[in-house]
């Protein structure tokens, strides 16, 4: 296969998967080419070159910012056209592209997932021509001993519920408990699918039939965007007042077991904080986000948290912590700035 | 309304005067004492009143041509004279309010009477000039943490002291942070010297704090660290806020 040299190769690279996964699955029932797959990658990096590590080499392939991984054998590209929210695009098979980013993202200073909340991943409901078609719920009660966790995770594919009575109900009464964690819409134009994605809280999207290279760009760059203007608009927030984020959960937090995890700076939390201040029902932190290493202060209450992020520091933690610690233990999850939700 | 704190003024007889912070903007001028010390402020606050309100232009505050709205503020209620008084304990109180010839002032205090401020977040503002020395401590806690980011270039004094001030850093007057720094530099050497000694250095040459290269990013090392400042702090289960403060 010939190297890609610009984003028209690109473009024609992922046309041919889609027209070819169309084909097959009329043929027989069934995709061959690997899905395409992209993920939302929250930078304070000023360009890809600057976030070079092992196996990430990027080489330009548009002035606009579009690279390719120049080790993927044109399978890793890069969307670096935002300044602050990158779209990394993959045609490697699931496990191994969930592998390279998670790498990528932890041995660079200054990358992050993008956490996308519920509001965020139900964003495409308010949309004409967009129908959802599934959703994944996950509470791991991950910071209790593995003897007595209480685990719920659920992944349902909507169209059949009115075969079982009271199964919307049941799905609606998870749902306000559990952290939602991906969801799958479908778009249809002129009677037929145009698209079929699944989109994860952890800025992931699995496109899973398509029609149009376009059109699918533009759905991805809409999250982008998205959430370019949220982080935006905390940023502004922070800056004017005093407030913290507050992020008010479901479910009760393990005060003692996070504060075990965050003083050993472990986890997908990537918070490592000193706990300054200990009542039963609330504890107060300082600390770093490892994610940039700016300073972070912490109050944790019985199913609450109060962020506060001093001087310039990056406003990501913020949907990190709602994100991690819901899907991990305490449930759905709402960010507020001084009464307004934000991230939403 | 912009404030300034700590700033230096004289009386209409030439007498020094100091208030702890001094505000003001097109609708008037105040000043605040803030105190924990059980005496009465009333001559302080008196006094105030004869600050020459020209001098606030040496500043960058508004000029003004009357006299400021005197505030204390305080833990709990001791009797500051004929002045309101802001009690910030459990609930924001207002004391006296009616002293206050601001009317847009008085009626945003008004608004504020009765806020909730148990369990109040932490600001992002974690040093003062006032500061004992256990509290710059505690306010150095996460700049400390800095110093182990493997991008970090160390820090100089200057720039701890203006990160941990953070958006008061452009308001406190020069004098009070060059005692701060003066308090800054003796906490660090203490931690340097005794707490974190083969983890953090001053390097003379460059004139910063840096990370030696013992730190390793992993669990057992930063548990190793957070238990040290937690140790240098002061911080233990028996030191909450609330016992902090019926100690005064």
């Amino acid at each position: 296969m010939r190297q890609i040299q610009s984003l028209r190769d690109f473009k024609e690279l992922l046309q041919a998967g889609f027209e070819s996964n169309e084909e097959s699955l009329e043929a027989f029932g069934k995709t061959y080419s690997t899905q395409l797959k992209a993920y939302l990658i929250e930078s304070n990096k000023p360009a890809p070159d600057s976030a070079q590590s092992i196996g990430s080499y990027w080489r330009k392939i548009d002035p606009s910012g579009w690279y390719l991984n120049a080790e993927s054998s044109n399978r890793l590209f890069l969307d670096a056209t935002r300044e602050r929210i990158w779209i990394l695009y993959s045609l490697l098979e699931a496990i191994e592209s969930d592998f390279f980013v998670e790498n990528w993202i932890k041995n660079t200073n200054g990358l992050d997932s993008c956490w996308l909340s519920r509001n965020h991943l139900l964003h495409w409901e308010t949309l004409s021509g967009w129908s959802r078609r599934g959703m994944g719920l996950r509470f791991s009660d991950g910071l209790s001993p593995e003897e007595n966790s209480g685990n719920f995770s659920l992944k349902a594919w909507h169209g059949a519920n009115r075969y079982v009575p009271r199964l919307d109900e049941i799905l609606n009464a998870a749902q306000d408990q559990f952290a939602l964690y991906s969801i799958r819409y479908q778009k249809r134009s002129g009677g037929s699918i145009s698209i079929s994605a699944e989109w994860y809280s952890n800025g992931k999207i699995t496109i899973n039939r398509a029609a149009d290279v376009d059109e699918v760009l533009i759905s991805i760059a809409e999250m982008a965007n998205r959430y370019a203007d949220s982080l935006e608009e905390a940023t502004d927030l922070r800056n004017k007042t005093m407030a913290p984020f507050e992020i008010d959960f479901s479910q009760p937090i393990s005060l003692d077991a996070f504060s075990d995890t965050v003083s050993k700076g472990r986890g997908d939390m990537k918070l490592w904080l000193v706990e300054i201040e200990s009542e039963p029902d609330f504890k107060r932190f300082k600390g770093i986000d490892l994610h940039t290493w700016d300073r972070v202060l912490l109050d944790v209450g019985p199913d609450f948290v109060y962020l506060t992020i001093p001087g310039s520091g990056c406003v990501n933690g913020a949907p990190r912590l709602a994100v991690v610690q819901g899907e991990d233990n305490s449930g759905k999850a709402s960010i507020y700035h001084d009464g307004v939700e934000v991230f939403s | 309304m912009d404030y300034v704190i700590e700033p230096l003024f004289w009386t209409q007889k030439g007498d020094d005067k100091t208030p702890d912070v001094v505000g003001s903007g097109l609708s008037g001028w105040f000043v605040i004492e803030i105190t924990t010390q059980l005496g009465s402020k009333e001559p302080n606050l008196e006094s105030y009143l004869s600050i020459d309100p020209r001098y606030l232009a040496q500043h960058g505050l508004q000029p003004q041509d009357a006299p400021p709205d005197v505030f204390s503020s305080r833990l709990s209620f001791v009797n500051d004279g004929p002045y309101c008084q802001l009690i910030v304990r459990d609930h924001l109180e207002i004391l006296k309010e009616e002293r206050i010839k601001n009317q847009k002032l008085k009626a945003e205090l008004i608004k504020s009477h009765g806020a909730d401020l148990i369990m109040l977040p932490n600001i992002p503002i974690t040093l003062l000039p006032e500061m004992r020395p256990h509290e710059i401590r505690r306010g150095l806690i996460e700049i400390v943490m800095q110093l182990f980011s493997p991008e970090s270039k160390g820090k100089s004094l200057v720039q701890i002291v203006d990160e941990g001030l953070e958006r008061l850093s452009e308001k406190i007057v020069v004098s009070a942070k060059s005692r701060l720094r003066d308090s800054v530099k003796r906490e660090m050497e203490d931690l340097i010297k005794h707490h974190l000694k083969d983890y953090i250095l001053f390097n003379e040459e460059e004139g910063a704090y840096r990370s030696t290269e013992k730190f390793k990013q992993n669990p057992k090392t930063m548990e190793k660290i957070t238990f040290a400042l937690t140790d240098w702090a002061g911080i233990g289960p028996q030191k909450t806020l609330d016992i902090w403060i019926s100690r005064q």
